[in-house]
């Protein structure tokens, strides 16, 4: 549900961190995706505002693949009037096996099987204004949306992003192309090695593919 | 598949086999056999280690045909965890095999009165029923090991570990895959225990010289089966989704919904979901050289299973379920996959079935044997079972009898059978079958409908309050029917959405079996499967007090929506009224 006492990435300026990389090397950052990640973004705004008109993904495609979508824990049935708040988590994931996963479907058949925990529209209402929430990503959805959220930036806590750089091998570090650090050229090598970034709790990571 | 082998194991003198035509069960097969067979000639109060029992071994009705996904086998008898009725099915070659051999059904009955162990063969000359002591508390993967080098030629191999021979009550009985390795379990309710208390420690099936049993109207049924298999490619589920990631898709999404059962069912989130998840599974198994797609079974074409390897990229098991992951994962707080993937592996050797071991060790977790997450002590858990121990023996037993012995009050069992991987306060719905189901708690029993079968009957609001109820029913009905083909049941997803690839079902059946089969007979079927069911849970002694939850689900709500289990038991004894 909104916490407006979230204040997320707000608090401080983020490191700015756009990385230039090999293609094949997105598939690298699926971990985080499933595990979440912030944006920034209007909240106070429909699940399909944020996801068509902010996010510039195509209706059909909203339509067609994200079958099954959670906001705060919630299966949502009708992302027109679900409502992002500020602190909310919004969770995409395409059309999932079983009865269970039939059930969590959005609109689907199944959906009285999990009545007491799908989503309400009258949660009160919710202040329009910029704010950050975070977004979790699953399975085949991931090798579509990627792309999108990556190049629009998403907001990571600093010391999660320094552990999950050092995770990677040489075959990683070997893809990158170019590194640009709060506006200037960097060193990507320095990405490995801990330590990094300091000073600052969040960092604002963009990737750009290389051609 | 026109006829039953009978193998009476305490005959005077040495197991006799007898074949006979099917008779009055002509017309069933899988579930719809099994049942037909346990509730028409085992006494339902017996014991079900008695030489009353019988386990009843059948192929589904298009097993062995070259209809894509039609290779699962059903294990039926009376369950030694429920003290009801039981059917457990898996995929892997048994079913295709056993049904070229031209047979219905294997049927094992009586108890040799010695403690032989006996190896069975069957091929297109006949049976031979043999003693094998060198057999004796072997693994599943050495017992099929001895029996590849023993046969020429490809063969698919029924068989219990040490579980089994010990006659607990978690024993599975394991099926060989295309590999020959015996990682597909009819896993739920102690049908490897029965199959022990038979002596029988593994059948070898050889089909050589056979061949692919042929349809009465070819032309009609490569059409069906070309719909068929067109469906199940274009569905976003079964075309994509379980190729890519395999059952272990789910966790991440029940993760979210709050319905994860985790620590012994006291939360419904896991902190280290994501790191179990299909997709970190997938993505690892690629990475080591491993398969993040393979097929169970000849003629499967969803390919959800995989090959998962260690870090030096030596084989491990086969990729584990979403069902095992959570079991040996969430519910113990275990958030390892090599962990994991070590006790799918010790599972299948010693032959137990992965939900209830996981369970039971989340239950002697809660009771405080262990911690939450110390995967090692739960590795030599299962060890401990392997090996005999009393401790080993009591986990082996299942989470109801850990549950007993050491006290605890939160047990996850109905009818004696530890719950699956989907809490029932957060999935009301899903509660509901785990409830009436006559299996027991069984995430499959109610899994399977089509829009076309829904509709038989009227109409149903799903979002009406009184939904759950009629959609329990309903799936029920259309699952036991499915389970009756020996077809995987991935396909519901796909005949779900799509009615032409449900009508393409039935288009098989009717150009394999020259029939005119509806949507009504499909659902008639299901009832007379479910009320078989019924009747002899009814006479072995249940009432309608054991179709509910453990109480504590009414009463401990789960965190985070903070939900308890809703639905009425004046509703629960609805689901049946027909």
């Amino acid at each position: 549900m909104e916490n407006p006492l979230f204040e997320g990435p707000a608090g401080e300026p983020p490191k700015a961190v756009c990385l230039t990389m090999d293609a094949g090397l997105v598939p690298c950052f699926h971990p985080m995706l499933q595990a979440g990640f912030f944006v920034k973004a209007r909240v106070g705004k429909s699940i399909d505002h944020f996801l068509c008109e902010q996010m510039g993904i195509s209706p059909n495609y909203v339509r067609e693949k994200i079958s099954t979508i959670f906001l705060d824990g919630k299966p949502v049935d009708d992302i027109d009037s679900a409502i992002i708040g500020q602190g909310s988590v919004l969770a995409l994931s395409s059309a999932m096996p079983g009865l269970v996963g039939a059930t969590m479907r959005r609109k689907g058949f199944y959906a009285s099987l999990r009545n007491t925990i799908t989503h309400s529209d009258d949660e009160g209402s919710i202040e329009e204004r910029e704010g950050f929430f975070r977004v979790k990503v699953f399975n085949l959805l991931m090798a579509d949306l990627a792309s999108p959220f990556f190049e629009r930036g998403i907001y990571v806590p600093s010391r999660d992003l320094e552990e999950f750089f050092v995770s990677l091998g040489d075959r990683f570090f070997g893809g990158i192309r170019g590194m640009i650090l709060d506006g200037q050229s960097a060193d990507p090598g320095c990405l490995g090695k801990g330590g990094w970034p300091s000073g600052r709790d969040w960092t604002l990571l963009k990737l750009c593919k290389s051609r | 598949m026109e006829k039953i082998l009978r193998i009476d194991m305490g005959a005077e003198g040495g197991p006799k086999v007898i074949v006979r035509p099917l008779g009055d069960y002509a017309g069933l097969g899988g579930r719809g056999l099994t049942s037909a067979v346990v509730s028409g000639e085992v006494p339902p109060a017996c014991h079900p280690l008695s030489p009353a029992n019988k386990l009843v071994i059948a192929p589904g009705l298009l097993s062995g045909t070259n209809a894509a996904m039609s290779g699962r086998l059903s294990i039926g008898c009376k369950s030694p965890l429920t003290g009801g009725i039981k059917e457990a099915n898996a995929g892997g070659q048994p079913a295709q095999v056993l049904a070229r051999l031209g047979y219905a059904a294997i049927v094992l009955e009586g108890k040799p009165k010695g403690d032989d162990l006996y190896k069975i063969v069957v091929n297109k000359d006949g049976v031979t029923c043999s003693v094998d002591n060198s057999l004796k508390m072997l693994g599943n993967y050495e017992t099929v090991d001895r029996m590849a080098k023993e046969h020429e030629g490809k063969i698919a191999c029924i068989s219990i570990g040490p579980a089994g021979e010990m006659k607990l009550g978690a024993a599975s009985i394991a099926c060989t895959d295309m590999e020959m390795r015996p990682t597909r379990h009819a896993g739920r309710g102690g049908v490897g225990a029965v199959m022990g208390s038979k002596g029988v420690k593994v059948i070898v099936l050889d089909d050589t010289g056979l061949s692919t049993r042929a349809p009465k109207d070819p032309a009609k049924f490569v059409q069906a089966n070309k719909i068929f298999v067109e469906g199940l490619r274009k569905h976003g589920v079964t075309g994509q989704a379980l190729p890519a990631y395999g059952t272990n898709v789910l966790t991440n999404i029940l993760n979210e919904a709050g319905g994860y059962p985790t620590y012994n069912f006291s939360q419904g989130t896991f902190k280290g979901a994501s790191k179990i998840s299909g997709e970190s599974e997938a993505a690892l198994e690629t990475e080591r050289g491993g398969l993040a797609t393979h097929g169970c079974h000849q003629g499967c074409v969803i390919r959800c299973s995989g090959v998962y390897h260690d870090k030096d990229g030596h084989y491990v098991s086969k990729q584990p379920e979403y069902e095992t992951v959570w079991a040996h994962g969430g519910d113990c707080g275990i958030d390892d996959l090599d962990k994991i993937a070590m006790l799918d592996f010790l599972d299948d050797d010693t032959g137990l079935d992965t939900i209830e071991t996981g369970v039971a060790i989340g239950v002697a977790m809660d009771a405080g044997l262990l911690k939450f997450g110390d995967a090692e002590g739960a590795i030599n858990l299962v060890k401990d079972v392997r090996n005999g121990t009393p401790l080993g023996r009591i986990i082996g037993s299942g989470a109801a009898v850990t549950g007993r012995v050491f006290g605890v009050e939160r047990v996850p069992v109905v009818k004696g059978q530890g719950l699956p991987a989907y809490d029932p306060r957060a999935v009301q719905g899903i509660g509901v079958t785990y409830a009436t189901s006559p299996m027991g708690a069984d995430h499959t029993a109610g899994y399977a409908v089509a829009t076309n079968i829904l509709k038989v009957g009227g109409f149903v609001d799903p979002l009406g309050p009184g939904g759950q109820i009629e959609l329990s029913r309903n799936l029920q009905v259309a699952t036991a029917a499915i389970d009756a083909t020996g077809m995987c049941l991935f396909i519901a997803f796909a005949i779900l959405d799509q009615p032409e690839t449900f009508q393409a079902l039935l288009d098989l059946l009717n150009a394999f079996y020259g029939l005119t089969l509806t949507a009504d007979d499909v659902t008639a079927l299901g009832k007379r499967i479910l009320t078989m069911e019924r009747d002899f849970n009814k006479r072995a002694g249940f009432s309608k007090e054991q179709d509910r939850l453990p109480a504590f689900f009414k009463t401990q709500s789960v965190s985070p929506h903070n939900v308890t289990f809703g639905v009425s038991d004046e509703d629960l004894d609805r689901v049946f009224n027909w």
